[in-house]
């Protein structure tokens, strides 16, 4: 990576508060740290800036586009060299918080070393002067014998966070509050215990 | 009457959590089942209506190791695939008739895990009238005991894990099924000494040792189940009873202990050794075994299991998880070695001492609430206490009475929550 190209990482000490926030929000909410077998985490704020047109996309680059959605999901073929795997995002929101979620399959054994998001200008030239965002991720093989494939299918997904949920959280967590009242409700109606035990 | 009762509450039991299951919505938190599924199906059938409503969801966590295995006819890929039992994917993909069918494997694995863990449900009430017949419970309150154990191990804290194809059921199975064999052949005369009558020898030696070993073959962690022949080999020395000393725990234990050594030492070196380095370097006097076992050594390696490892900040909340049954089990222990001394679940109640230890202390600890199935002492301390409650309308409960309530209250909300977590591939594991 040219060093000319990275303007800005994960973050500032006012975007670093923001996403702490919201991670430990994530965190606490489905209490998930350090348990993910399959999954790595990432919760970042696009910093304020002029970005490249979500129109303008090449077939060739990895991308994901949340024009007029707030989330996206696509499928990488990411390889195993530990080398860093960009994925640009495309339509995100200056000063709004996402997170981006990585994930592998148990069957193909590997370890991501390193996830991050960065800020980079979209081109080479000195007057161009819109920035483009990127999700990174480093993969590497952990394994015996190793694998054999030099690429292994990844899932990137970025999904906005809304009151320090995830949207593409939503659904789950209302499920599960529903689920929780009914069972709350009817052992109350019910006293479930003590059906229990004259059973 | 009891069969129909405990048939029609496991009946409603799956239902209620399989649509739970088909409830939950499709997203799940990670999405890597359908990159597993790519592999071995085309995306048509991956997308199907009821594939992604319901089948899909099953395969969370640990399912994809099984299923992977089965697909590679039971022959691991990787090294750390050994952890996951080969024996219960040959099942899986015998049962199937050898297809190579992702979904006919899931589908069938499914019905047999269903199956085995009815029939060990229906195990259980056996053993636990066999068990608590020479203690001094009346006929209606052993049938009740029976009954209300049977239905907490129904209502597991296992959970969304008893509906896919993880291997827990086989093991528990094969465990409820050997301490019946050991139970029929056992009995203490009224000096409290242990006695094994000789024309029961194959049901102890044979049957008994053969169900343990397909438990520890399927689950290392019921080695412990061992325990029972160190036992009586003790009690029946001590009684100088040194011919079916020698003759029955002995040997039990012995092949047990050789199936162990040759399952989880040689074999595996066979396998891998020498070119694999690492745990095949430090060899026991140049024999063809490594001192560690091939399972120890991925439990440390790829899985960060030992000694204290998991005791650190972030896994607070999954200490929590687990509180529920280690504090239970630990009570269990307790009540039935000074409350309620029963002298034939002694080695019962040190065996669960030392997996409680086990899991605290080098294991992912809240992997308690689905490993603990094959143990039956934590749930019969729930059912007596709940049998023996003779609560007055205004009494508040006290102690034990009340430690349970808890818990019957916690299961009530975790069953449905963890499975509703584990279709949504949310921890924990």
């Amino acid at each position: 990576m040219a060093s000319h190209q990275i303007t800005q990482r994960v973050g500032s000490k006012s975007t670093m508060k923001h996403i702490l926030l919201s991670q430990r929000i994530i965190a606490v909410l489905l209490a998930i740290s350090g348990v993910l077998a399959n999954t790595e985490s990432l919760v970042f704020r696009v910093p304020e800036g002029e970005y490249s047109s979500a129109e303008l996309t090449t077939d060739n680059d990895p991308l994901l586009v949340l024009k007029n959605t707030n989330r996206a999901i696509g499928r990488f073929e990411v390889p195993i060299d530990n080398t860093r795997f960009e994925v640009e995002l495309k339509g995100v929101v200056p000063g709004d918080t996402y997170q981006a979620k990585f994930c592998w399959t148990a069957a193909n054994p590997v370890e991501i070393n390193e996830i991050g998001f960065a800020v980079d200008k979209s081109s080479s030239l000195p007057q161009d002067k819109t920035l483009k965002s990127v999700v990174y991720l480093q993969v590497s093989g952990n394994s015996y014998p190793e694998l054999r494939s030099p690429t292994v299918p990844i899932n990137v997904s970025v999904a906005a966070v809304r009151f320090g949920i995830p949207v593409d959280m939503y659904a789950t967590i209302i499920y599960i509050a529903l689920l929780m009242t009914l069972v709350y409700l009817l052992n109350s109606h019910y006293d479930l215990y003590t059906m229990l035990r004259n059973f | 009457m009891n069969a129909c009762k405990i048939t029609g509450f496991f009946v409603a039991a799956k239902a209620v959590q399989y649509l739970i299951v088909f409830c939950t919505p499709v997203d799940q938190f990670d999405t890597s089942t359908k990159l597993f599924l790519a592999q071995y199906v085309a995306e048509k059938e991956i997308e199907t209506w009821i594939n992604v409503r319901f089948w899909n969801k099953l395969l969370a966590w640990d399912a994809v190791f099984f299923l992977k295995t089965a697909m590679t006819n039971a022959r691991p890929e990787f090294e750390h695939e050994n952890a996951f039992s080969s024996l219960w994917s040959l099942i899986l993909r015998s049962a199937s008739r050898d297809s190579t069918n992702i979904y006919t494997i899931l589908k069938t694995g499914v019905i047999i895990e269903n199956l085995l863990h009815y029939g060990a449900a229906a195990l259980l009430y056996q053993l636990t009238l066999k068990t608590f017949e020479s203690n001094v419970l009346k006929s209606h309150h052993i049938h009740n005991l029976a009954k209300l154990s049977t239905i907490l191990f129904i209502a597991s804290s296992a959970a969304g894990f008893c509906l896919g194809v993880y291997s827990e059921p086989l093991s528990t199975f094969f465990t409820l099924l050997g301490m019946i064999c050991r139970e029929r052949t056992i009995h203490f005369d009224v000096y409290g000494n242990l006695r094994i009558c000789w024309l029961k020898w194959p049901l102890y030696a044979i049957f008994s040792t053969a169900c343990f070993t397909v438990a520890f073959i399927n689950r290392p962690i019921c080695i412990i189940l061992g325990s029972y022949y160190l036992f009586d080999l003790f009690y029946l020395i001590k009684a100088r009873q040194y011919k079916q000393a020698m003759f029955m725990p002995c040997v039990s234990g012995c092949c047990m202990f050789v199936i162990f050594l040759y399952h989880q030492y040689y074999l595996p070196f066979q396998v891998y050794c020498p070119e694999r380095g690492e745990w095949c370097l430090n060899t026991i006097f140049d024999l063809p075994v490594s001192y560690r076992s091939l399972y120890s050594y991925i439990q440390d390696y790829y899985w960060n299991n030992g000694i204290l490892r998991y005791w650190t900040l972030n896994n607070i909340p999954n200490f929590l998880f687990a509180l529920p049954n280690v504090v239970v089990m630990w009570y269990a222990t307790v009540y039935f070695s000074h409350q309620y001394p029963c002298f034939n679940l002694k080695s019962l109640v040190f065996m669960s001492r030392v997996f409680l230890i086990i899991m605290a202390f080098f294991a992912h600890t809240q992997v308690i609430n689905r490993v603990s199935t094959f143990i039956p002492l934590h749930l019969w301390y729930v059912a007596d206490r709940i049998n023996k409650l003779y609560q007055g309308k205004d009494t508040p409960m006290k102690g034990d009475d009340k430690l349970i309530r808890y818990y019957v209250g916690w299961l009530l909300f975790w069953i449905p929550l963890q499975t509703a977590l584990y279709a949504s591939f949310l921890p924990p594991a």
